[in-house]
């Protein structure tokens, strides 16, 4: 039978993944309206990325009771995060030509223009890796090589050393107040989303100890277990709003006014 | 008067009963970036080429990114003839640099004076770049000049402009300048993200508060008329 905690995880799941499926409803509407292939690529790709985010936050319940901690699950989770990294370049380099074009004086931050086909480049490469591994081998028997581990990581210190600082300098020389909303909100996402991926497993080892724990420990460790629990929403909550400031929209009452003024 | 198509039928029936822009006249398209604005310049430009006009674009961005913008909205400048003069930062017959106004200037200049036997339509991206760089009375000045030349020779001069990039008090004062105003905003209606036209004013022309809905279909825009005023 389900527990108090169980079923408060599933609502919060659920209310997470509502959210980034609702941000991302926005985010396909604003594509629709913008002309610009590089503007209507961007929207999209903040659209994806909520609907991924959404429905892994959809499947995280079941998946955690059907495939316990072992090498599957963590296969899958690794697939998974894998899977989010490259939708998220995929918007930082969207957001980086976007922001080259309100830049006035049209900088070519880091050489992007040929940088970017050098990551898409390594993300075919890590893609091609991990086909020749489901293939060859059974990821339940083992962990990667050194060597098949290297290209994954290049790409995950290359988007975090690189292609960040590169969105980051790109969004300062642009001047597109709309872009710099937009750029904002996906950030503080990222960042929860990291913090829970990463603080997930600090969750999982404190409520297992708290098991066994008793007192002010278990407290503490049910708050930060709380807590951690709940940093999604806010992620999500502004993947939602960075949806929303993909392109000015005014409400269509503001027309009306106008309409009515003259 | 005598008018210049829009290269957009159902916009030239919306401007003057499928006349187009007046001519002689200065026209500032506003909207927020990737809304269409530069759609409005590419089928001008499109239509003055097939009718064997004179066309400058100038523009802040490379030749091959607003040929590659082009085909998004079904442009293909086909065989030299029926391409526009390019003033752009890369790839251009004219580099443009907008950190020297005074050179652009006399580029636009001697482009008149050299092809004044013609109509000519000038289109151009680089009011918003430029009014980022220099001061918007610097800006002002320049448009005041370029705009004295321009009524003397048959020329259209059509520019785009970022409006969510500048104070509102800037965009005001660029509306001020010239002879029509189009506005493209994007409004919220329940569910909906609704693109609408506005023509906030055109020389020549009565003013015409509706809103129009536009859309973007096989390399066409098709404009309709979004509620009538009660």
């Amino acid at each position: 039978m389900a527990s108090a905690v169980d079923i408060f995880s599933f609502g919060v799941a659920a209310l997470v993944a509502a959210i980034l499926l609702y941000g991302s409803y926005w985010a396909f509407a604003i594509s629709r309206v913008r002309t610009s292939k590089l503007y209507r690529r961007q929207a999209l790709s903040v659209g994806v990325v909520g609907v991924y985010y959404g429905i892994l936050w959809i499947a995280s319940p079941f998946t955690d009771q059907l495939a316990p901690h072992n090498a599957i699950s963590f296969a899958i989770s690794a697939i998974a995060f894998f899977i989010g990294a490259i939708l998220i370049f995929s918007w930082i380099d969207g957001s980086i030509r976007v922001a080259r074009r309100s830049d006035p004086l049209r900088h070519d931050t880091f050489h992007w223009r040929r940088l970017r086909i050098v990551f898409w480049g390594l993300i075919l490469l890590d893609v091609s890796i991990l086909a020749g591994l489901f293939t060859t081998m059974d990821l339940s028997q083992g962990s990667l090589t050194l060597g098949e581990n290297i290209p994954f990581l290049a790409l995950f210190l290359a988007i975090f050393f690189v292609a960040s600082p590169a969105l980051f300098l790109a969004a300062r020389r642009s001047k597109d107040p709309t872009l710099h909303r937009n750029l904002r909100w996906f950030a503080i996402f990222v960042v929860f989303i990291l913090v829970y991926t990463e603080w997930g497993y600090l969750a999982y080892v404190l409520g297992a100890s708290s098991a066994s724990g008793s007192g002010t420990y278990l407290l503490i460790a049910n708050m930060v277990a709380l807590v951690i629990k709940i940093l999604p929403l806010i992620g999500a909550f502004s993947l939602y709003r960075s949806a929303r400031s993909l392109a000015p929209i005014r409400p269509l009452s503001v027309a009306a006014g106008h309409d009515q003024q003259e | 008067m005598q008018m210049v198509s829009t290269g957009i039928p159902e916009l030239d029936k919306l401007l003057s009963d499928g006349a187009g822009y007046p001519n002689r006249s200065t026209v500032l398209v506003v909207g927020p970036a990737g809304i269409g604005k530069e759609a409005l310049g590419y089928w001008f430009t499109y239509a003055g080429t097939q009718a064997n006009d004179f066309c400058v674009y100038i523009t802040n961005l490379s030749v091959d990114e607003v040929l590659e913008d082009q085909k998004g909205f079904g442009i293909r400048n086909g065989h030299a003839s029926q391409s526009p003069l390019w003033m752009a930062s890369e790839g251009g017959q004219i580099r443009c640099d907008i950190n020297d106004l005074a050179g652009l200037s006399s580029g636009i200049k001697k482009l008149l004076r050299e092809n004044a036997r013609k109509r000519i339509r000038i289109v151009t991206d680089v009011l918003s770049p430029l009014l980022m760089l220099n001061p918007a009375e610097t800006v002002y000045r320049f448009l005041t000049q370029l705009f004295t030349d321009l009524k003397q020779f048959d020329a259209v001069f059509l520019a785009t402009l970022e409006d969510e990039m500048h104070q509102s008090q800037t965009v005001a004062a660029m509306e001020q300048k010239f002879d029509g105003v189009i506005e493209l905003k994007l409004y919220e209606k329940g569910m909906k993200v609704v693109p609408l036209l506005r023509v906030r004013k055109m020389r020549g022309v009565p003013p015409r508060p509706d809103y129009f809905h536009f859309t973007f279909v096989d390399g066409k825009m098709v404009i309709e008329e979004y509620g009538k005023r009660g």
